[in-house]
């Protein structure tokens, strides 16, 4: 769907929910998705006469907030090994978790690095081809697909993993 | 897994997103001007820093005047060098006495946290707020680290790519008795640091490694380290630093060589696993991970979490012989990770020897002879398993 990019703020809300979701899928939190997502827009809005006029300007944003998770993944790091673990826990409890964070590929997409995650989500949530990741990771389309192939690999088994720990515990808690 | 399948869990994982309420433009507007007035701050900040090290330069020049607080300290090494940033001159202070070896937690009550934008301190027992600080304008608090005297805590704020460090000193009944500038560095955040028992050395975490600061000298060490994420800082009086080295992303399966709780003799050089020794792996087994080191004020005994992970995550703390890492006692029971609200069990306070100690397992606990008691200690919900350093004991 064409974006209307000459007003800045109909381009924020035709954008504001993919951005967010984008980057909620590779730093595993909502709120501190928010503030990313929230800073790259407000970026985009200081620099709106030029960033208005480039073809995507969603690109625009989404690359800054990209690299804004690579910032914020330290911050971060604790909390995503925590939010699994509980999750892990939670589950086994029955109880209900944060929607962000109560899945088995959830657990399994934080325990990929940064540079894998960021690839998977572009690829499989902003369904963009692997020229465009590139450019937005500013890495090679042969790095793009290594990465691709590896983080594929590992969440298989990773998933793979957790479908067999479910099952041995049926009836834990 | 097949492609469609991934794409379609990943799209209803984040589904409930659609639904977020849009913040107005004027929020970003907001945003956007103080991000701004950080830069402008950054710039006046940098400009400083240049004129520092070019007056630190100057002072080192063969035959230049050199300032006394930078003159090496008699039975120092000569490889300390000017510390960086830019520092404010005799306002450091030593913390007060330690309490006596095997001394009773009571002796010890104050705690400091980052709640919103201030830093709080309160008194475990009562639970009385005795002081709050709130740091300078456009900044906020990154963290707080405890002396070994119950008194002094270093105060870590952020502001335009700057971390500062103010010590907060407190009177004996916990109000506040001064707050005073040491040193600022331009750095984003700061991931990890700890000040010595008698807040002599500050130790804090960079993007490249670690580095360890006179803070009467004003001078500084480096031992630069890649790969992994240095966290957990803790100091066995003025020479050995304890530390966690574990892999930057959050579960990783696969660990950095040399993972573990560290330690490392500060008058070691070069680069810091060469420099540190392993004291524990981190994960030796796939059911057992051990992490977030206490080292007691005397350098001899190292508290620490075990993670034991089978059908629930359950977690104890730990004490090891610092001299061996030889696993001497399990001081709390095992507990549930999910009972304790999410937080593994954890070392808060130990006297100088490691004879007494406070702990959170579960619940609040004083482990004396071996022996766990639940204690009920007021500390803030959540606060132990929040991410950064928002806790000092």
């Amino acid at each position: 769907m064409p974006v209307p990019h000459d007003d800045f703020a109909e381009f924020y809300e035709a954008s504001y929910h993919r951005v967010v979701a984008l980057v909620a899928a590779v730093v595993g939190d909502r709120q501190q998705a928010e503030d990313i997502a929230q800073e790259a827009f407000a970026r985009a809005l200081t620099r709106w006469p030029q960033v208005g006029q480039y073809d995507l300007p969603e690109a625009w944003v989404r690359r800054v907030a990209l690299r804004l998770t690579v910032d914020a993944g330290r911050r971060v790091r604790r909390a995503l090994a925590l939010s699994a673990a509980l999750t892990v826990a939670q589950r086994r409890r029955g109880e209900a978790a944060d929607p962000l964070a109560s899945t088995a590929l959830s657990i399994a997409l934080a325990r990929l690095p940064l540079p894998q995650r960021q690839v998977i989500v572009l690829y499989y949530l902003a369904d963009l081809p692997v020229e465009d990741i590139a450019r937005d990771c500013e890495v090679s389309v042969t790095t793009v697909r290594t990465r691709l192939a590896a983080a594929r690999h590992r969440l298989g088994r990773e998933l793979k993993e957790a479908d067999e720990s479910e099952r041995e515990v049926p009836d834990a808690r | 897994m097949l492609d469609d399948e991934l794409r379609e869990q990943l799209a209803d994982w984040v589904r409930p997103i659609q639904h977020l309420a849009i913040p107005d433009v004027a929020v970003l507007r907001r945003r956007a001007r103080r991000r701004r007035a950080r830069r402008a701050g950054a710039a006046a900040a940098v400009t400083a820093v240049v004129a520092a090290i070019a007056v630190a330069v100057v002072a080192s020049l063969p035959g230049s005047g050199r300032p006394a607080s930078s003159r090496p300290q008699p039975g120092s090494s000569a490889s300390w060098r000017a510390a960086p940033g830019s520092w404010t001159r005799g306002t450091w202070q030593p913390a007060g006495p330690l309490p006596a070896a095997a001394a009773s937690p009571a002796q010890a009550p104050y705690f400091v946290t980052i709640h919103g934008a201030a830093a709080v301190v309160t008194d475990a027992y009562t639970g009385h707020v005795t002081a709050t600080v709130k740091p300078s304008a456009a900044a906020r608090f990154a963290g707080v680290a405890a002396a070994g005297d119950d008194r002094t805590f270093i105060l870590a704020a952020s502001a335009a790519g700057t971390v500062t460090f103010d010590e907060l000193r407190l009177r004996p009944g916990g109000q506040l008795a001064s707050v005073v500038r040491l040193f600022s560095v331009p750095m984003p955040v700061v991931p990890a640091f700890a000040v010595s028992p008698d807040a002599s050395l500050l130790a804090y975490a960079t993007v490249t490694g670690l580095e360890v600061v006179r803070l009467a000298a004003q001078t500084a060490r480096t031992w630069p380290a890649a790969g992994g994420e240095l966290s957990s800082l803790s100091w066995g009086g003025d020479k050995t630093l304890a530390f966690e080295w574990s892999a930057v992303s959050p579960v990783a399966t696969v660990q950095p060589a040399g993972a573990g709780v560290r330690l490392l003799d500060i008058t070691a050089t070069g680069r810091l696993l060469p420099a540190s020794r392993l004291l524990i792996g981190y994960c030796p087994s796939s059911q057992l991970c051990t992490g977030g080191p206490v080292i007691t004020a005397d350098g001899a005994t190292v508290f620490a979490t075990n993670l034991v992970l089978s059908a629930t995550i359950r977690s104890r703390v730990e004490e090891y012989s610092a001299r061996t890492g030889r696993p001497l006692a399990a001081v709390t029971p095992l507990a549930d990770v999910a009972n304790g609200g999410g937080a593994a069990c954890q070392p808060l306070w130990a006297d100088p020897s490691g004879a007494q100690l406070t702990v959170f397992c579960g619940t609040t606990g004083v482990v004396a002879d071996g022996r766990f008691s639940p204690v009920e200690l007021h500390l803030p919900r959540g606060i132990l398993n929040s991410a950064g350093q928002d806790f000092a004991w």
